[in-house]
């Protein structure tokens, strides 16, 4: 079952389209994770699944709650960190969770067992008879995890702040989203700039550029789709001569393969060849060099979508021009070093 | 909580002790005009019996009346505008609770917080001026107006104050702002109490009681309006956002 579904979900502001024809589907128990730069429309997505604002066009739902129509059976069985969304200044944290837990009709018992297991896990507990106005900004940010965790979600959905986190709570909250996946199967959106921190959380990814849907997938499929290839990086001792195909990049010989399979061979035909080899790796592309290749094609294709969602044609080849553009670069840049 | 002990502590004690130590002529006479306001038999009480009878029939409830207003814009303001401001409305709309139940929890809440400060005030208000009587020989306060006041016009005037306020919350930009908005209120009320001296109307039991009906009538009205519009997108929207 799907936990999350957007169907041509649109919202406009006046004149300013803030999302436009989103369709996605997360199913239960994943982390999934949309990124995109700023206006991208993440923001105006989780309002949108939370049930703050209503769609211009398109539905949602969630665990097949339609936010419209039934947000207090929504908000049962999600829980929703934003920015905006803050916590009361002048109570205790431990007042303001037990406080969000009766809202949410908690029993008062269950309400601390829950809190204080929240606060352990967050690394807030010390902090629990301390006015939340005078905590920390990461501290305040983990608190509103808690905040939206008291009632059990099954979905959690989260908008990173823009100006991003600090690493103790990223830490933190990485661990206790592996946690919640594994013991009560809770579904995570997370929404953030953050790349390596999403690709370090999540096993699926939306890439969302002016409020429209590029591509979405897992890392394996947005790496196709975007054109991207995996490298190997050969280093040889002295300075002999690179097996044909190679380049030199970043203190390394590299060349660019098809397949993870094609690793061994290449070992193998550098060590029969009588190369010396220090060290060889697999390096695979990173979520911010396929949301570089996505933003890079996008821009070359004035603005229009491509990715899973559009043409099969389309995404190829304007992924395909800019990644090898975006390659070529690179490997003028190594020639350059290497002469 | 300091405005209603000046308006129903402070101001009736300093009257009352102009009214016994200002030095008095004998042949000093309170204007008829005034004395035709008045239910009691003026023609047995004297010249400082009657400004003090005045005072409390005529201007006291207008005094009294600034109370409910005061206390129900401050409440509902913070209730409605100051958690807006602070972020912690969006976070009670995310919450299992409905919109409807939020938005009725918080007009109880304040319009009872209001009407139960105007008591305490009232209960302050009629020691000072009882004590004030008994010590000027003035005839007792209390009086069938004050009774309706006490018991319709004051909670139906701080259940209309609270509904004003909420539904100018879309309106109003920030707390300090929305406060503003008692100056709507008491304005009418103090210029209907001061009308009273020209002599156009005469504001009795009956005519309180009528106002009390159309008010209380006026809110509900309001707060339906009021509560079908408070839902997160009107309360809260950010056009400006990623």
């Amino acid at each position: 079952m799907d936990a999350i579904v957007a169907y041509d979900l649109s919202k406009q502001y006046g004149e300013r389209i803030a999302l436009c024809g989103l369709n996605l589907q997360i199913p239960q128990g994943s982390i999934f994770a949309c990124v995109g730069g700023e206006q991208s429309g993440k923001t105006t997505m989780v309002r949108l699944l939370s049930g703050l604002c209503r769609p211009t066009m398109g539905e949602c739902t969630v665990m097949g709650y339609s936010p419209g129509v039934e947000p207090e059976r929504l908000h049962t069985v999600s829980g929703t960190v934003l920015e905006t969304a803050r916590l009361y200044g002048q109570m205790t944290l431990s007042a303001n969770l037990n406080f969000f837990a009766a809202v949410n009709g908690i029993d008062s018992n269950d309400a601390i067992d829950r809190s204080s297991f929240l606060m352990h896990k967050l690394d807030i507990w010390e902090g629990r008879e301390e006015k939340v106005s005078d905590l920390s900004t990461g501290m305040v940010r983990r608190a509103s995890l808690a905040r939206a965790l008291m009632h059990r979600p099954q979905v959690l959905l989260i908008d990173e702040p823009a100006g991003g986190i600090d690493q103790e709570t990223m830490d933190r909250t990485q661990e206790l989203i592996s946690y919640l996946r594994e013991e009560e199967g809770v579904t995570v959106l997370l929404c953030t700039r953050n790349l390596a921190y999403a690709q370090l959380l999540c096993s699926g990814f939306a890439i969302l550029r002016q409020g429209s849907l590029l591509a979405k997938g897992d890392l394996e499929s947005l790496r196709k789709a975007a054109g991207l290839k995996y490298r190997a990086a050969f280093r040889f001792a002295g300075e002999e001569d690179p097996p044909d195909g190679f380049y030199w990049m970043d203190g390394f010989w590299q060349k660019n393969i098809e397949a993870e399979s094609d690793m061994p061979r290449l070992v193998s035909e550098a060590v029969s060849s009588g190369k010396r080899v220090y060290e060889a790796k697999l390096l695979k592309p990173t979520l911010e060099e396929i949301y570089k290749a996505y933003m890079d094609g996008g821009m070359k294709n004035g603005g229009e979508t491509f990715g899973e969602e559009r043409t099969e044609e389309g995404v190829t080849s304007a992924t395909r021009e800019s990644t090898e553009e975006f390659l070529s670069e690179e490997e003028g840049g190594g020639g350059a070093e290497e002469g | 909580m300091l405005m209603p002990v000046i308006l129903l502590v402070v101001i009736p004690l300093v009257y009352s002790a102009a009214t016994s130590l200002l030095p008095v002529t004998e042949d000093a006479q309170v204007p008829e005009a005034i004395q035709s306001l008045l239910e009691s038999a003026s023609a047995e009480l004297g010249y400082r019996q009657i400004w003090f009878d005045a005072f409390t029939t005529l201007l006291c409830p207008m005094l009294f009346l600034t109370v409910p207003v005061i206390c129900s814009v401050a409440s509902a303001s913070y209730a409605f505008l100051g958690e807006k401001e602070e972020g912690t409305l969006e976070t009670v709309l995310l919450s299992s609770m409905d919109a409807k139940s939020v938005f009725n929890s918080k007009v109880s809440s304040c319009s009872l917080l209001s009407v139960v400060i105007s008591l305490l005030s009232f209960l302050a208000f009629a020691i000072t001026v009882s004590v004030a009587d008994i010590i000027l020989g003035a005839p007792f306060f209390f009086n069938w107006k004050w009774l309706i006041l006490l018991l319709f016009l004051m909670p139906a005037l701080a259940f209309f104050s609270v509904i004003f306020v909420s539904l100018v919350i879309s309106r109003v930009h920030s707390t300090g702002e929305s406060l503003q908005t008692m100056g709507y209120l008491i304005l009418p009320f103090v210029i209907l109490f001061l009308v009273q001296f020209t002599g156009i109307i005469k504001i009795n039991a009956v005519f309180l009681l009528i106002l009390s009906v159309l008010l209380a009538v006026a809110s509900v009205v309001m707060f339906n309006v009021s509560a079908r519009r408070f839902y997160a997108e009107r309360l809260l929207e950010r056009p400006l956002e990623d």
